[in-house]
């Protein structure tokens, strides 16, 4: 008695020795799988009757029992020798078909990743306290030597591009920075694009498409300083980027209109202090590559913004006519305090 | 639906919004679906600040592509059926409705044919 948890057997009718073969000799009996545990001993069926039978324990559902009389083709299955695309290559080869290799006639290029990679997080309280108390010198003294991870980035951007020096580049991204912005003053996309990556330029433009934009740089308050460097690779192991996020400490004024000349964010002629992590990046492996703006982070703990001067509604709990807004306890969500990166 | 759209017009967006609810015809819930779009679509990309400060400046409905069947009848004949399709198209402007048209008084009626005759001019006199 087989184990019932052994695997079945298949066999074919022919095979069998307990089958009779009433069927004329020029006759082939159809062939037959079982599945299951067979019982020592039962009858198989006639070749022509359609009768199932299953067996007390079935490791495998399927029983299949054709119930045909004429012979039909079956078609041959050829098993594929190959599975993989190279086998397949090498097997045509072999045969003596070449097929060369796809081109791609258009190819992607990736000018820019797709988000920041290893976000640096601004310590909490940063351009709080000043530097002449105890607290804020240790503050001030916090510096990019101590990173190792930072310092490794900057070696590997000196590799790629031997001009660059991280105690000068936070003033050119600065210049970048404050180009960007007046750009969007006259919206003038194509010079934004040359100071700006494309990750960054939808995000920038898309909502002030039919708004105008009065944007100012009065002054900075402090000397921006680089504070983080990462060099991360895109799709392939050699396609390397590099992202520096430099801390900003300036006075902007920003007024944003709408299409119908309404104010709608911000005033005109009130400057205001302004902390900015800004991340810029610069393919490395293209010699043609240049450092552009690519993303601000936003720290957890930073200050709400202006509110709008507009009065917008926050849809409320659906009332049954019996109910009252004032008796039900509605909390009105406030925002999580996540650091997150735009 | 062109009844329903010539009814509208000049009607505060709330106004409208009561009208189409309360109407029996079958174009008025389409209206209504299409006032309630257009009001949200004020709010969230044209920077309007009260949705019921809203009123409805054109509404009119077009003959739209329109198609043919047969319609059987009795005794064998046969006549043309039109499906017929419509557009429905709305402005919405911000601010109070406009005041309705006063009808002319017959004071003013008076007055403007008096006007006209003085307006006259004789040519050739002295």
């Amino acid at each position: 008695m087989p184990h019932p948890l052994a695997p079945a057997r298949t066999r074919s009718l022919s095979s069998s020795p307990s089958l009779p073969a009433p069927s004329p000799p020029s006759r082939r009996p159809p062939r037959v799988q079982h599945g299951g545990l067979r019982e020592a001993g039962s009858v198989l069926p006639a070749p022509g009757f359609g009768l199932v039978f299953s067996a007390a324990l079935e490791t495998q559902p399927i029983t299949v029992i054709p119930v045909r009389t004429k012979k039909r083709f079956i078609p041959p299955v050829y098993e594929p020798k190959y599975k993989t695309e190279k086998e397949f290559r090498e097997h045509a080869r072999a045969a003596g078909i070449v097929i060369p290799k796809e081109r791609l006639e258009r190819p992607i290029h990736l000018a820019c990743t797709a988000g920041i990679f290893d976000a640096y997080v601004p310590p909490e309280g940063d351009a709080r306290l000043t530097t002449l108390s105890k607290a804020g010198l240790k503050q001030k003294t916090e510096k990019l030597k101590q990173s190792v991870a930072s310092q490794l980035a900057i070696r590997k951007v000196k590799e790629y591009d031997a001009d660059f020096q991280i105690k000068t580049f936070p003033e050119k991204a600065q210049q970048i920075f404050v180009e960007a912005h007046q750009c969007l003053n006259i919206s003038d996309h194509d010079r934004l694009h040359a100071l700006v990556t494309e990750r960054c330029f939808p995000e920038m433009v898309w909502d002030i498409q039919l708004k105008t934009v009065r944007w100012s740089f009065v002054e900075s308050l402090e000397p921006p300083r680089a504070v983080h460097v990462r060099c991360p690779n895109m799709v392939s192991e050699g396609n390397i980027y590099g992202q520096v996020t430099v801390r900003m400490h300036t006075r902007q004024t920003l007024a944003i209109y709408d299409r119908f000349g309404r104010l709608m964010y911000g005033q005109e002629d009130v400057p205001k202090d302004v902390l900015e992590y800004v991340v810029f990046e610069r393919h490395l492996t293209n010699p043609y590559g240049a450092w552009r703006m690519h993303g601000k982070i936003v720290p957890a703990w930073a200050p709400s913004k202006e509110p709008i001067p507009k009065t917008v509604m926050i849809p409320g709990p659906k009332l049954q006519p019996w109910e009252e807004y004032e008796e039900m306890n509605v909390e009105v969500q406030k925002p999580q305090p996540v650091q997150w990166h735009k | 639906m062109w009844y329903l759209a010539k009814l509208i017009r000049g009607m505060s967006i709330d106004q409208a919004l009561a009208q189409m609810e309360f109407s029996d015809k079958k174009g008025a819930k389409i209206i209504k679906e299409v006032l309630l779009e257009a009001q949200d679509m004020a709010v969230r990309d044209h920077n309007v600040e009260y949705r019921s400060n809203l009123y409805i400046a054109e509404s009119t409905s077009g003959r739209g592509q329109c198609l043919k069947r047969i319609r059987y009848h009795g005794r064998g004949f046969c006549g043309i059926m039109e499906k017929v399709y419509c557009h429905y198209f709305v402005k919405l402007v911000e601010g109070p409705p406009p005041s309705p048209e006063q009808p002319k008084t017959s004071y003013a009626h008076a007055k403007e044919y008096v006007q006209e005759l003085r307006n006259r001019t004789i040519i050739h006199s002295l």
